[in-house]
């Protein structure tokens, strides 16, 4: 006999069942029963005399919340989910948007639904989806999309046709019926209780930007901490999110304009088509006239609900006759007549003049920094303002290079953040290992003390960045404010074993969870040279000298995060 | 070249990008604050390897338990959740694992249920009958399997489960089933053995 007797042999052709459908139900079900057993036993004993009653009451109620709540027939069951989740039904998909509850039953190859929120739904050939509400919702070989708004707040889905207030469908692919309406692919309707089912017109909210930026001013290559680098607007390029059929082209201007980037559908941008910093340098002059004409004719070309160039700049112009000013107007009425419109965002360096010629013809502009030219891209396109903002900070409580001033610093700017309203703030120390230092909080009560006081390393040896990390972003997984960032105020030190894998492993769990994530690092004299902290944001923001220049970093990012 | 001809499509080639095996720091952190959302991505992670070894575990006697004990062992996970220490020893599968093989042996003993069921003598064969289109090769090896698992003394069958299908290291049965290293290795070469003669029995080589 072999050293190992079943050597060849295949053991894996014993296969064991998968777990059924609602396992995972049926488990949350039992714990939550198990945890009000425990909880009126606790309850029971000690108020033994006087709760005898309510605990056996308590009691029943827990079995007959567990014998509702079990997965008694896979062919139906019910769903509310507090996040976005995808289920499978059969061969139904269904895509939950937060929020959204589900309750179905099935027959035969019939999916009997009843809906609450927004799901979207895949039905293939041969299977039939049929919710009721307002109107009912039938559809077979078809995705759509199918939101149930309802008149007043319930905890359950049951009976709940008489409780909606409007259903919408919009189909996505084949086609629906809503009522005796017909919604075929692309289109959507509505229906409320006792009115006809109407067809939704739809608007074209599709954006054509063109960018416009200069190719030799020395901010471009990050020639000084204050003007957007290169990668600056690359990255407001890949990350506009605007409405599905936008496009995004660029222009660059020198001596007369080139064409950078020819338009093309948003999503697609891939955020490394504006060139190397060689192909700037190499140019001279700033002919922003040029770079606007040219901005417009392209803008001009698109076929867009709205058409806009956007012309970043610091406002000079190499050519500040009447002449010049003279083409710029000419420039202007002409996408006027063309219905495109024309936004200035000006960076102002020290070494920039008066934007003379901008004002003399009245360009609508704003300044921006280098962190905030997203915030104010997206402002001067009209998008929707930045949304309510969860922000948690992690930081070091310990260390040589935490030092007062960058404390000092991340407090002030903490409590000068002017968030969104209804935004929110928190604080996670690190040191060995990792404490909640500021609970969630309304961000306008946030104050700079609660961050408390730096102490050295004394007898607290370790800087526990990843377990930090961890912590801020189950904290911000937690919130449902729709913008999270973290920011991370580090050395680029941990003394965990290979902190750059579990933060590479992070970074991945951010983007997955679409928390943004900023890095101040800090430069201290026991600083390494490497940092630990580079999969976490490839952009860092460094903060090194002294405090005025600490704090300099500390505003940039948390302008970013406006 | 010598030696042969390379391989039209290599290996590197055919491999995919495999499907986490461990709950993620940040997931595991908010179990352990008891978010519902992370113990359900707790839960539908290990579920089938849970699953699949209680179901192991009670072949051939007491399968129509597998349901039942394997959500009892999720609500003990659940209850403990928060005192698991991700930088213990023991990686968070083979923690739930150690529940789960516990579950099943207490609710053996408790029971008394070391012996055949009749109910359960279809479930048993079923492995087998599924496979037939898999040839009749894999359907006699899948039969003779089984039955030989279902012969296995519990501490032994434990031992072998862990092992062979989960790939648990030795010192983590060990730890599990509280026994000492040399104990898991002689009720692991004592179940090998025993399955290789249940196979030569039934006319089954590799």
């Amino acid at each position: 006999m072999s050293e190992h007797p079943l050597e060849n042999i295949d053991l894996g052709v014993v296969a064991a069942p998968r777990a059924p459908v609602g396992f995972a139900d049926g488990v949350l079900a039992r714990f939550a029963t198990t945890e009000a057993a425990i909880a009126v036993e606790k309850q029971r004993r000690a108020r033994r005399a006087t709760w005898m009653i309510g605990g056996a009451v308590a009691a029943i109620a827990a079995v007959l919340a567990l014998v509702l709540a079990w997965p008694r027939d896979r062919a139906a069951g019910s769903i509310s989910t507090d996040e976005p989740r995808t289920v499978a039904l059969g061969d139904v998909r269904a895509e939950l948007a937060a929020h959204a509850q589900i309750e179905w039953r099935r027959e035969g190859t019939t999916l009997r639904v009843e809906q609450r929120g927004t799901v979207t739904w895949n039905v293939p050939a041969g299977q039939h989806l049929h919710i009721t509400g307002a109107a009912p919702v039938d559809a077979t070989n078809a995705t759509l999309r199918v939101e149930v708004q309802m008149n007043a707040d319930r905890k359950t889905v049951g009976s709940a046709a008489a409780m909606v207030a409007a259903v919408t469908v919009a189909v996505l692919a084949g086609k629906a019926t809503l009522g005796d309406h017909t919604v075929d692919a692309g289109k959507a309707a509505m229906a409320t209780p006792g009115k006809q089912v109407m067809d939704l017109v739809q608007t074209d909210d599709r954006v054509a930007i063109v960018l416009v930026y200069p190719a030799n001013e020395a901010w471009l290559a990050g020639g000084h901490s204050i003007g957007p680098r290169i990668q600056d607007i690359e990255h407001v390029l890949s990350h506009l999110d605007l409405p599905l059929g936008s496009t995004v082209g660029a222009v660059m201007y020198a001596n007369g304009a080139d064409s950078a980037v020819q338009p093309k559908p948003s999503g697609t941008y891939r955020g490394d088509e504006l060139g190397a910093p060689a192909r700037y340098h190499d140019k001279h002059g700033s002919d922003l006239v040029a770079g606007i004409q040219a901005g417009v004719d392209m803008a001009s070309t698109q076929h867009a609900g709205r058409r806009l160039v956007v012309v970043v700049g610091d406002g000079n112009d190499t050519d500040r006759t009447d002449a010049a000013k003279a083409s710029l107007l000419k420039t202007m009425a002409d996408a006027e007549q063309r219905h495109v419109t024309v936004k200035a965002v000006l960076v102002r360096e020290p070494s920039s003049g008066k934007p003379s010629l901008i004002e003399a013809v009245g360009l609508d502009s704003t300044d921006a920094t280098n962190r905030s030219l997203l915030y104010y891209l997206r402002a001067e396109i009209g998008l929707p303002p930045p949304q309510r903002t969860s922000a948690l900070v992690v930081y070091a409580g310990r260390g040589t290079w935490m030092t007062k001033d960058l404390l000092d610093a991340l407090g002030a700017g903490l409590e000068g953040l002017q968030l969104p309203p209804g935004s929110e703030l928190a604080a996670v120390e690190y040191s060995t290992g990792a404490t909640i230092r500021v609970p969630w909080e309304p961000a306008p009560a946030f104050k700079a003390a609660q961050l408390g006081d730096v102490t050295d390393y004394a007898d607290h040896l370790g800087s526990d960045v990843v377990q930090g990390v961890v912590m801020g972003l189950a904290e911000l997984s937690k919130q449902t404010l729709p913008r999270k960032t973290l920011v991370v105020v580090g050395d680029g030190n941990d003394t965990n074993k290979d902190p750059g894998l579990a933060l590479g492993e992070l970074a991945d769990q951010a983007k997955r969870l679409g928390i943004v994530v900023h890095v101040i690092n800090v430069r201290g004299p026991d600083s390494p040279e490497g940092s630990v902290l580079g999969p976490l944001d490839p952009h860092p923001v460094t903060a090194a000298g002294t405090g005025p220049a600490q704090a300099s970093a500390v505003r940039s990012i948390l302008d970013a995060i406006r | 070249m010598a030696g042969g001809v390379e391989p039209f499509v290599t290996a590197a080639a055919l491999r995919v990008e495999p499907a986490p095996t461990e709950l993620d720091a940040v997931t595991l952190a908010r179990a352990k604050q008891g978010e519902p959302a992370a113990l359900r991505a707790l839960i539908e992670l290990y579920q089938d390897r849970v699953y699949a070894l209680v179901w192991r575990m009670l072949i051939g006697r007491a399968q129509h338990l597998t349901q039942d004990l394997a959500q009892e062992t999720f609500v003990r996970v659940l209850r403990g959740i928060g005192s698991f220490d991700p930088r213990g020893e023991a990686r968070l599968s083979t923690w739930i694992l150690t529940i789960a093989t516990r579950v099943v042996l207490n609710e053996k003993r408790r029971e008394g249920r070391d012996r055949a069921d009749p109910d359960d003598a279809a479930i048993a064969t079923t492995a087998g009958a599924e496979r037939t289109d898999h040839g009749l090769e894999r359907a006699r090896l899948a039969e003779a399997l089984t039955a030989g698992l279902a012969a296995l003394p519990d501490d032994q069958r434990a031992v072998f489960v862990l092992r062979e299908y989960h790939e648990l290291e030795y010192v983590e049965i060990a730890t599990a089933l509280e026994l000492d290293l040399n104990t898991v290795r002689s009720r692991l070469h004592r179940a090998r053995a025993a399955l290789r003669t249940q196979l030569t029995a039934a006319g089954v080589e590799p």
